[in-house]
């Protein structure tokens, strides 16, 4: 186990250099000058070049690929452009709000979709069935930034149960935290509850064939327990898996929560990056982003050891 | 049955404490929310020196933290801030400002004359009165630790004029230490130490997000009654917090939910639900706005042709531009067809000589100026809600008049990189965009682009006039306002009929703030002083 | 119980999961998958909403009115207008085309390039990491983020969005065609064709290609509907589709300052990308549950 670890590791670290290549590469060649932006409008051209020069941005591919490369791997992920700040400083910055939204819209969503899952297979072909698959579909359908206005305005506008926008650190208490994350986390929730509902569903209707769950039932087992420990644990090797893949999933769908709903975390910062031209901060958050979905599938591989005994590296 | 039931008793579990907390939220939170300025500013505040950027949102931060020597209100007078008095040598080459007593920086230390010296020096190179007073300036320099020595090397009689702009950028008083970096890179969050009103805490500085101020106990406020930014700044908020909302349905919500009290700049569509809000207030920010105006570039074909410029300029309608950027509400636009502002003291109103927004003209002026069908290439921002439309009906107005333009609609930052070309639009280059600029700016031959005339060392597109800059020259150095209102008026003349770019017209910008605060004052920016719990 | 002839039966259970009685024809069809049916109904009337928007009661999508701007839906304005006056009922017609077409294209693009790429990484060994590690990567960049960079290289345009959106999904594909080849490689009949002096690429285009259509269709449906999410999302941003052509996610984007007090810029638009979004998925569903139920617990 410990070897397959280490070799997944070692994975990690040449898919990460391809990465770290790949964004540069783009954008490098990626029209759009941020000294230009940043020099202003009333700004003379010697300027510009003078801003340019300071900012590093006229020494050729090579020299530069190469100082970001060595910084990245002493830890130092560069200076951002325009609020000169250092890039690891801002991603720490923002990681709080980001993690807490992604932990908050699993929980939620693992918590709603599992158990729509198999109330759906084991009401598999009746309207139920059709139904909460149909209510999931929909989550899937309808684009993340409606379903935020509209959970928006009937609960934190019409209803005033819930802050429209805005995020309170952990610090400041477990209830403002949570209060701020709760339509942020239905929203982004939405298309990832749909998934895994669909997912469990189908794992579990092939697993509910199965002859060792016509033998429990002979055997008097109670139906919940049928479903939720025999059959959910057999089932669970593609649910995990998903959950795992849906995380990329999220990090999409976090940028437009993250808008809607004036969270300051990780997905804001990205978008605004790149349409700014930020270099530095936008190749800092992408390899940051990939080196968690690689550790997350890491992560999700040595599960499956502990949920299927027959797995083994 | 029972899973059904225990999700219902948790849904129900999760949203008690929600309405409860809700309920109880204004009692138990008052006191703390009173003592708190809670401000949605125009943008993102991404860059805060305010000599490094003209960003009208570093402007207005740049406000809060520091202060000026002198400053003007809306009647372009300037009136001593930090400053007691100036004198000026007999030859008129030699200024000295004396400073008031008892300023100090947020650090404590005292505010000494060669941080005026340093900080002007700074400005100068970056600003573009500034840069046109560097031709003047010998030396700033320090008398003694509370007079300010400006040496010239000719007289420069808007000195006063220059040194006490009001808008972007304005001459911000920084330590010596921290003015004497090098202009062209910015000042660090750590640095932003100023003698201004309130102090930028750099300690709960969230980029993006979140900005925080603290009212500087040690500000020695001016006695007399207070205007734009002259006066006696009194801050009464001991703290403000800028709320970084990109959403404007979000921030929307958020005023009317009463989670922030003042909102910079909702746009124009929602303004008529905020009027009618009785919670709200809903005034105009600034008494002179901004003033629109389309570049257009003089270096290649089409716009290098006089006629075809001044064809366009013909045909150009104001207020069809203006509705469609701003809706139908008049309070919020303003035709103006004239190069300086409407309500500035230049402004030098067309008769209809060239300006008749009459399509047939154009039409006429076209045909007649030998245009051959060449192509114009119209760059359109898609991310500025205001100048887009302004854009779109430009370009309906070339093609209606028999202009061969091809619209090209990119974000600003593109367009930004792209107006340096001086290439034909084959090759990538540009004939048209559309910018504008606070009408603070834009009222003084010093600051406004439209009377650029120096050609590639101008603005963008490259209008090159001797005669306006001669006007411009003559502008500086006239010895009585009479004389030099009368140049500036000849200049906005010359500038017409020559068609240096085209006026747009004017537009306001309304913010909204709940009736909880009051004192809200308008002019260039913001200002924290005078706001006050009502 | 006892049966006739004596012995002690278990009394019969009920099952678990229901049984269902068996029809034929597109009868059948119908009652065992009336979702699918419903699906693709609704997708045709979309299509022949997109080719036919000339021809039902539209104006010019891009006729700018600033007058007329904002306006609830009307006799005048079936939808209303949006914030530079343009007809709503035109735009969103209109959009179907575009939306349509990025779906389309991009799930036909993505298909065929992640089929050659499994093809080539599942069958010719020395490739096979380099081609892995490079999806990997490609994989682990949150696709909305690779989209958005893609899109902030070039200029705005249908053409370019397809393609960003295109190379963010093709990664997936790739794995997935070459998980079905790495199977059916080791098949004895691949050997046998070997063993007869098939050359590779025959080999790759006679017995493994037929076998991952039957995923790649299922594959390619959701790739469609998430396309046109993205689509959605991208102009949202302000990173899709050239404002000027008519969008749903353009439309969207435009009229979402106003959500609060004029909802129908943005929900009309949006109930029309769900109702496509929602018979994409049914479809892919039913293909899915059609062709290899074991599909389903895979993405």
């Amino acid at each position: 186990m410990l070897g397959y670890i280490l070799r997944r590791l070692g994975s990690t670290v040449i898919v990460l250099v391809l990465v770290g290549l790949f964004v540069f590469s783009l954008l490098y060649i990626a029209p759009g000058d941020p000294a230009a932006i940043i020099a202003g409008d009333t700004a003379t051209p010697q300027d510009v070049e003078h801003i340019r020069q300071n900012l590093g941005l006229d020494q050729p591919f090579v020299v530069r690929f190469g100082k970001w490369g060595l910084g990245v791997i002493q830890g130092d992920l560069g200076r951002s452009i325009y609020a000169n700040l250092p890039v690891s400083t801002m991603i720490l910055e923002r990681l709080q709000p980001t993690v807490s939204l992604m932990v908050v819209t699993v929980l939620i969503s693992v918590l709603l979709a599992v158990p729509m899952g198999v109330l759906s297979a084991w009401q598999a072909g009746t309207w139920t069935d059709r139904g909460v698959t149909a209510l999931a579909v929909l989550g899937f359908s309808v684009p993340v930034f409606v379903v935020g206005y509209v959970l928006a305005y009937a609960f934190g506008l019409k209803l005033a149960w819930l802050p429209v926008q805005g995020y309170a650190p952990l610090r400041e208490g477990l209830w403002p935290w949570l209060q701020r994350l709760i339509l942020p986390a239905f929203t982004l929730g939405s298309v990832y509850i749909a998934l895994i509902a669909r997912i469990t569903r189908a794992s579990m209707l092939e697993v509910l064939q199965q002859d060792y769950i016509r033998a429990a039932r002979a055997k008097g087992v109670p139906t919940i327990a049928i479903l939720f420990i025999h059959a959910l644990k057999n089932a669970a090797v593609p649910i995990v898996t998903v959950i795992g893949l849906g995380v990329a999933l999220l990090i999409g769908g976090a940028v437009i929560t993250e808008s809607v709903f004036a969270i300051p975390g990780l997905g804001r910062l990205t978008v605004d990056a790149i349409l700014r031209r930020d270099y530095p901060v936008t190749q800092g958050v992408v390899l940051v982003f990939s080196f968690s979905y690689v550790m997350v599938n890491l992560l999700v591989d040595v599960i499956y050891t502990l949920v299927d005994p027959r797995i083994r590296y | 049955m029972q899973r059904r039931n225990f999700l219902k008793s948790v849904v129900a579990a999760a949203a008690a404490p929600a309405i409860a907390t809700r309920l109880a939220m204004p009692a138990i939170a008052a006191p703390e929310k009173a003592r708190t300025l809670r401000f949605v500013p125009q943008t993102d505040l991404a860059v805060l020196d305010p000599i490094f950027t003209p960003s009208p949102v570093t402007c207005n931060h740049g406000y809060y933290v520091f202060d000026t020597l002198f400053s003007s209100a809306m009647d372009n007078i300037p009136k001593p801030q930090m400053a007691s008095g100036y004198t000026v040598s007999d030859d008129k080459r030699t200024w000295h400002v004396t400073l008031r007593d008892g300023l100090k920086f947020h650090d404590g230390e005292p505010v000494l004359a060669r941080d005026c010296a340093a900080s002007l020096d700074r400005w100068t190179v970056r600003d573009a009165f500034g840069q046109a007073m560097r031709d003047y300036v010998d030396k700033f320099g320090s008398l003694d630790d509370k007079t300010l020595e400006i040496r010239l090397k000719r007289p420069f009689p808007i000195l006063l004029q220059a040194i006490g702009h009001a808008d972007a950028q304005v001459p911000f008083i920084m330590p010596e230490r921290i003015a004497k970096t090098d202009p062209n890179t910015q000042i660090k969050a750590a640095d932003m130490i100023g003698s201004g009103p309130y102090r930028f805490k750099a300690d709960e500085y969230q980029t993006g997000n979140l900005v925080v101020y603290e009212k500087f106990e040690g500000y020695v406020p001016r006695s007399e009654p207070v205007d734009w930014a002259v006066g006696g700044k009194i801050a009464y908020f001991p703290r403000i917090e800028w709320h970084i909302i990109p959403d404007d349905a979000t921030a929307n919500a958020a005023l009317l939910s009463g989670e922030i009290d003042w909102w910079e700049r909702p746009i124009s569509d929602l303004l008529p639900a905020l009027e009618a809000n009785p919670d709200l207030v809903v005034e105009r920010a600034n008494p002179l706005g901004n003033m629109g105006q389309m570049t257009l570039n003089h270096f290649q074909p089409p716009f290098n042709n006089l006629r075809v410029r001044r064809a366009l300029q013909m045909a150009f309608n104001q207020s069809d531009s203006l509705r469609a950027a701003m809706g139908n509400d008049q309070s919020l636009w303003q035709v103006c067809y004239s190069i300086f502002p409407c309500g500035t003291p230049l402004a030098t109103l067309d008769d209809g000589t060239w300006m008749p927004h009459s399509i047939e003209k154009g039409k006429q002026e076209l045909a007649a100026s030998g245009y051959k069908g060449e192509k114009a290439v119209f760059l359109n921002a898609t991310d500025q809600t205001v100048w887009r439309p302004m854009g779109l009906v430009s370009v309906d107005i070339m093609k209606r008049i028999g202009m061969n333009v091809e619209l090209q609609e990119t974000d600003w930052g593109s367009i930004v990189q792209r107006r340096p070309s001086h290439e034909p639009v084959e090759k990538g280059g540009w004939s048209a965009f559309i910018a504008s600029g606070s009408s603070t700016n834009q009222m003084s031959p010093m600051t406004s682009i439209l009377v650029k005339a120096t050609g590639a060392k101008g603005w963008y597109g490259g209008w090159d006039n001797p005669e306006a800059v001669r006007l411009t020259d003559e502008w500086i150095n006239a010895t009585d306002e009479a004389t030099r209102e009368k140049y500036g008026h000849e200049l906005a003349r010359v500038a017409m009929s020559q068609v240096s770019c085209i006026p747009l017209g004017q537009f306001f910008t309304k913010w909204a703030y709940t009736r909880k605060i009051t004192g809200v004052m308008p002019g260039v920016c913001p200002y924290p002083w005078n706001v006050r719990p009502a | 119980m006892e049966t006739p002839e004596g012995f002690a039966v278990a009394p019969p259970l009920g099952d678990l999961l229901l049984a269902s009685k068996p029809r034929h024809g597109f009868i059948r069809l119908v009652q065992r998958q009336p979702t699918m049916v419903l699906g693709a109904f609704v997708l045709l009337l979309l299509l022949l909403i997109a080719v036919l928007a000339p021809y039902l009661g539209t104006v010019d999508p891009l006729a700018l009115n600033p007058i007329a701007r904002a306006q609830p839906p009307s006799a005048e304005h079936w939808f209303g207008t949006d914030l530079i006056g343009r007809d709503l009922w035109s735009r969103v017609l209109y959009g179907a085309r575009i939306s349509l077409l990025v779906g389309f294209s991009v799930a036909i693009l993505a298909s065929a390039g992640g089929l050659v790429l499994g093809l080539v990484s599942g069958f010719i060994r020395a490739l096979d990491g380099i081609i892995m590690r490079m999806t990997d990567g490609l994989m682990s960049i949150p696709p909305i983020l690779l989209a958005i960079t893609l899109m902030s290289l070039t200029r705005a345009s249908v053409g370019n969005v397809i393609l960003a959106i295109s190379i963010a999904e093709v990664a997936r594909v790739s794995r997935l065609v070459r998980g079905v080849v790495l199977t059916l490689r080791e098949q004895a009949y691949v050997d046998a064709a070997t063993a007869a002096g098939t050359r590779r690429p025959m080999i790759m285009l006679r017995h493994i290609t037929p076998n991952t259509l039957a995923p790649l269709m299922v594959q390619a449906t959701y790739i469609c509907a998430s396309a046109m999410i993205v689509e959605a999302i991208l102009s949202f941003i302000g990173a899709g589709t050239p404002p000027t052509i008519p969008s749903w996610g353009n439309i969207m984007a435009e009229g979402r300052a106003l959500w609060q007090i004029k909802p129908f810029i943005v929900f009309i638009p949006a109930a029309f990308l769900s109702v496509t979004i929602l018979a994409v998925n049914l479809v892919g569903d039913g293909l899915r549950d059609m062709l290899d139920p074991r599909m389903a617990k895979t993405i």
